[in-house]
């Protein structure tokens, strides 16, 4: 009876990372051949040779040799790290606070980072100082995480429980802020507001993205370690206590490294809304709760579904360009319902 | 090999939850605590399985304070049944029953036929791949208790007490399950040589499978001994407010307890 078991679970489902980093590389080429200059697979080889100092055959432009290099790669990396940076924060928040409807907009942090980016764009200096953007975007993503935290430091009872609420709560503050900006500003800044508000990719150069890249990079990292003690979180926090986890240590490096990872994201894309939710359950819908497959699956997908919803973004009004987040919602929102429901139709609904 | 409780309070407000009690778990030995609602029971039991901190006194096992002892080497010889389980992912139940091994760090070849085992024991292998959140409350709650069973389960190698912590494990169950998991649990205390200590609401339960009882009232422990000694008819008409027969049958190795009326009780 032990080898039913053993077959079941070594069987681990690794070809749903395998099928993801397919759709991704798919996704990937994809984004570099489509866009509003159409560059042929020959000369993004030859362009690409030529960089690491082959020369080939095929002639290229300079002209188009830059759209490449500063215009699409920095966009498609970017894509890829802040797709995701939204679908593992959604996952490891949704495990943290027991909740399916978790996600790094919920509770304060893109909100916050918004905030202050909108604040920049009316007090400050206006978009001139684009690299000041993402770092004061980060500070403020930065800053709500940690009042989120140090409030709910004094919360009586179910710490998690009252985290989600008072983060609600800061959202709520943060929103307002927002709104109060948009408000006193003039036209230009309004339109600056709502569509930096809105997200996108489309600003993304090697040095902008760079710190993003990196704080990112890092942030993947410490939560992948963290599938594992997650998953002894579904159980119940005193549950995970008693197998030998530090919860509040584990809680404390979740909260961080969403913190770092969505900060940087909003920083300089906005508030791409939506990825986080709807990524994890798509995942979960495939693989099941473990956290050792819902982790990196919705780190791929969410890459996949922003490049896609990137490519969409793009080229759909071509020569002008549609707010990604628009996109998100617009493509995620009924396909998440259809998902939903056809589930609901089967063997029960299950998260 | 102690574990042990000495003095410890908690306090909610001005209110002493658990007030100046000590304690221990016995190695060998089923111990029970018994108490009318609002005793303290549960905090005290989240006291002693490191939940929460005590306000005063402290928690010991081996001579080592609670806080000091290192979660992993703790969670390998203390495990813990809540009283109920609230997992809202749809995780399979062997999947859960093998959290059990977490603190182990072990390859599935060497989990997977202790979580065969405990499934086994708890007769819950029939349900290995449905999922938790479909099963009722019963079945969850004998899965939870083959997790808890898999994380202490007795090694050859180590010969370091293991401690078992129940909290009203047989609430949910049907009486077979309800006797099942009480046997189970003197087999580890005989067998096994651990220390089991469980909250029960069954007086009856308490007299038939405890070696020991603690007796609690308002956070205070009031009595302990031998079922025998501790549940009399005085102190069942002082805890609970009902007068009782201890009526000795035949055919049962242990008297049973006859609630007869209680303590001018009135609807209106």
């Amino acid at each position: 009876m032990y080898s039913d078991i053993l077959t079941r679970l070594h069987y681990k489902k690794p070809n749903l990372i395998v099928l993801l980093c397919i759709g991704l590389m798919i996704a990937v080429v994809a984004n570099i051949l489509i866009g509003g200059y159409s560059l042929p697979l020959d000369k993004i080889l030859a362009i690409l040779l030529a960089k690491i100092g082959l020369t080939t055959s095929i002639d290229f432009a300079q002209h188009e040799a830059g759209i490449l290099l500063s215009i699409r790669l920095p966009r498609l990396v970017l894509g890829i790290f802040v797709g995701a940076a939204l679908g593992i924060s959604g996952a490891v928040l949704q495990a943290l606070f027991r909740n399916p409807l978790a996600e790094p907009g919920l509770i304060g942090v893109s909100s916050g980072a918004a905030l202050f980016a909108v604040g920049y764009i009316v007090m400050g200096a206006g978009f001139a100082v684009s690299f000041m953007l993402p770092l004061i975007a980060f500070i403020g993503g930065i800053c709500a995480t940690l009042l989120i935290y140090a409030l709910s430091r004094n919360a009586v009872g179910d710490k998690v429980g009252s985290m989600l609420l008072i983060g609600i709560a800061i959202n709520a503050i943060s929103l307002a802020g927002i709104g109060f900006f948009q408000f006193i500003s003039d036209d230009t800044q309004l339109r600056l507001v709502t569509f930096w508000m809105m997200g996108g990719l489309g600003s993304a150069t090697w040095k902008s993205i760079l710190p993003t890249l990196l704080f990112i990079m890092i942030g993947l990292f410490a939560l992948l370690r963290c599938a594992v003690p997650l998953n002894a979180y579904l159980l119940g926090v005193a549950e995970a206590g008693h197998l030998g986890i530090d919860t509040k240590k584990l809680t404390k490096i979740i909260i961080l490294c969403v913190a770092l990872i969505v900060g940087s994201a909003v920083a300089v894309s906005g508030i791409i809304s939506f990825v986080g939710l709807i990524v994890p359950h798509v995942v979960r819908q495939f693989s099941g709760p473990d956290h050792r497959i819902v982790i990196p699956a919705s780190a791929l997908l969410g890459a996949i579904f922003t490049l896609i919803a990137d490519l969409v973004a793009r080229t759909v009004v071509i020569p002008a360009e549609l707010p990604i987040g628009l996109v998100c919602s617009a493509v995620g929102g009924p396909f998440f319902l259809w998902l939903l429901l056809e589930k609901n139709r089967g063997a029960g609904y299950g998260l | 090999m102690v574990y042990k409780c000495e003095k410890i309070s908690f306090y909610a407000g001005q209110k002493a939850l658990v007030d100046d009690i000590s304690m221990s778990v016995i190695p060998g030995k089923l111990s029970v605590i018994l108490g009318p609602n609002g005793a303290g029971k549960s905090t005290l039991l989240k006291m002693l399985s490191g939940d929460i901190k005590p306000d005063s006194g402290n928690v010991k096992i081996d001579g080592e304070s609670m806080q000091k002892l290192d979660r992993k080497d703790l969670a390998k010889i203390r495990a813990v049944l809540p009283q109920s389980s609230n997992v809202t992912f749809n995780f399979s139940a062997s999947d859960i029953v093998k959290m059990g091994r977490l603190p182990y760090n072990e390859c599935d070849r060497i989990s997977m036929p202790i979580v065969g085992k405990a499934m086994s024991l708890t007769k819950t292998s029939d349900l290995q791949s449905r999922q938790f959140t479909t099963l009722s409350g019963g079945e969850k709650q004998r899965v939870q208790f083959a997790r808890v069973l898999a994380q202490i389960w007795p090694e050859l190698t180590s010969r370091r007490t293991k401690y078992l912590l129940l909290d009203e494990p047989t609430g949910a169950l049907d009486p077979l399950y309800q006797m099942e998991i009480l046997t189970i649990a003197r087999w580890l205390a005989e067998e096994k040589g651990y220390g089991v200590l469980a909250i029960l609401h069954d007086l009856n339960q308490a007299m038939a499978y405890a070696d020991y009882i603690y007796l609690l009232k308002q956070g205070r422990l009031v009595r302990e001994g031998t079922p025998h000694t501790v549940l009399t008819r005085s102190s069942i008409r002082e805890l609970w407010g009902i007068d009782a027969e201890i009526v000795h049958h035949t055919t049962a190795s242990v008297p049973f307890i006859l609630p007869c009326s209680g303590k001018s009780f009135s609807p209106f």
